[in-house]
């Protein structure tokens, strides 16, 4: 098992990469090639926090 | 580095101590439970009707109270408008970005939306299978399955682009141009069902070539049947491929929620960080946790959005292996796959026969070829069951000492007796999907 605070920068920096998606989004969103794409970015993002953030979630 | 660091394509979730992974199950269901309840019509009102609602999901007792759903209520709601899903989906229309539906084998075909998270999900589920079992991203992977509307080796196509694989789509190929292509591009592994696994090594004996020589697979990936389940089918199909072969289980309507690692031969372990699998006693109806006798499976997707799969009934018949897998997962296993199906079990002459325990016998003869039919009819209102086999080449002559052998070891097996018929080699139907080699006629008489 990785050591607990590994887990929870990971899960700190997953949530940033969110978040940095979602601006993008709000910015450039009018724009389609942005939104479709930060549609695709925000779905691996899903399944970063699937694999990783469940984890730190698991401990709540 | 531990072995499971190696072999698990994320450790962090493959290795969880059961207590945590049980956790975070309890976690992940409230979870999909509240997302279904408040976005998905049909679901808030069949657990209206019920009377739960997300605050009373606290404990796996709780989850027992949770309404099943099962394939005829998912036909009932495709049905009615709005078309096609009926007012099952949990998103906008709009955010469905995938439509597959499952095979029909079982009646009407079941429609299934997902959107682009939830496809991407479905490669993730996959890459857990395919890491399991060996594959990386120095393999050359083959997909001889014909890219069509159902969702079959779709995802093992994604699955094993996300691992960093080569993977080369077969699709409108003939059986023999796929084994020319794969042999030209010394491809390493592939993907089809067991019954296409066997028919590709028999194309290819007939072109002259030797599978386990003259290619270059390394290992084998099947679904869609049980049969690399069956040690007999699966041992078939090692020798004649000269390497290992996998089972993994998924369902259109459910995903891919199981899968063999390097250390299990006919044990599946279950994808618990992604799926809750509750095996059902048939006759209490209660859930068991520890190993015992096989029950019917009820499977909720914990992380599937757009079609939401919650507690719903397979039918597929299973049962919790024994002891730890020596890979270290912490995922629990069941035993042989899938050992049947709640609705293909049958009665014949009174005696309970699963079509699997057929195929198990009729594939340990090594002088039997690798298609088989099962008829079973209603003569005089005594029940009768037809075997058809073909004999393959090289054991002419020894015919009736054959059958003679296939009968006592059916009847040991089964506990039936059986009428047997021999039909020339290659005459018998070959499938290239899912195979219907057990035919129950009597329902139509």
């Amino acid at each position: 098992m990785e050591n607990q605070e590994t887990i929870i920068q990971l899960d700190e920096k997953i949530t940033r990469l969110r978040q940095a998606a979602l601006d993008v989004l709000a910015s450039g969103g009018e724009i389609e090639a942005v939104k479709r794409n930060i549609t695709k970015i925000l779905a691996n993002t899903r399944m970063l926090e699937l694999n990783v953030s469940d984890v730190r979630e698991a401990e709540r | 580095m531990p072995h499971h660091k190696t072999s698990c394509w994320n450790p962090l979730l493959e290795t969880l101590p059961r207590e945590r992974l049980r956790a975070l199950q309890l976690k992940k269901f409230q979870r999909i439970f509240a997302w279904a309840y408040d976005n998905s019509p049909f679901y808030r009102r069949l657990y209206q009707e019920a009377g739960i609602e997300p605050g009373d999901i606290k404990n796996f007792e709780d989850i027992k109270r949770v309404p099943k759903t099962d394939k005829g209520m998912l036909r009932e709601v495709q049905s009615r408008p709005p078309f096609p899903y009926g007012d099952i989906l949990a998103v906008p229309l709009a955010e469905v970005t995938a439509f597959r539906q499952t095979s029909g084998t079982t009646g009407t075909p079941v429609y299934q939306a997902d959107t682009w998270q939830d496809w991407e999900w479905w490669a993730e589920c996959w890459a857990y299978i395919l890491y399991a079992q060996g594959y990386r991203d120095t393999d050359r992977v083959f997909i001889p399955f014909g890219y069509n509307i159902f969702v079959a080796f779709w995802a093992g196509h994604y699955g094993a682009e996300k691992l960093g694989c080569e993977v080369v789509p077969g699709g409108v190929l003939d059986t023999r141009a796929r084994i020319m292509k794969m042999q030209e591009l010394k491809c390493t592994a592939f993907m089809a069902t067991p019954t296409y696994v066997l028919g590709m090594a028999d194309a290819a004996r007939e072109m002259g070539l030797d599978p386990a020589k003259d290619l270059f697979i390394e290992r084998i990936t099947c679904a869609g049947e049980p049969g690399a389940s069956i040690p007999a089918t699966k041992r078939r199909m090692e020798e004649v491929w000269g390497c290992r072969v996998f089972d993994h289980i998924g369902a259109t309507e459910i995903g891919a929620w199981s899968y063999a690692c390097l250390q299990q031969e006919t044990d599946l372990h279950v994808n618990e960080a992604f799926f809750l699998v509750e095996i059902e006693d048939e006759q209490t109806g209660e859930i068991r946790e520890t190993p015992a006798n096989p029950g019917k499976m009820i499977i909720t997707a914990f992380d599937r959005l757009g079609k939401p799969c919650i507690r719903f009934d397979s039918k597929d018949v299973i049962r919790w292996a024994d002891g730890v897998c020596a890979c270290g997962r912490t995922f629990r296993s069941i035993e042989g796959g899938v050992v049947g199906r709640a609705d293909d079990i049958t009665k014949v002459k009174g005696v309970l026969l699963a079509p699997t325990a057929i195929e198990e016998v009729v594939r340990g003869f090594a002088a039997l070829a690798d298609e088989y039919e099962v008829l079973v009819t209603k003569k005089a209102d005594i029940d009768d069951i037809l075997l058809k086999v073909e004999i393959n080449p090289g054991f002419e002559g020894q015919e009736e000492r054959i059958l003679a052998q296939l009968k006592d070891q059916l009847r040991v097996v089964t506990n039936l007796g059986y009428r047997v018929e021999v039909h020339p080699h290659g005459s018998l139907p070959r499938y290239e999907v899912k195979a219907k080699r057990f035919k129950d006629l009597r329902k139509q008489e």
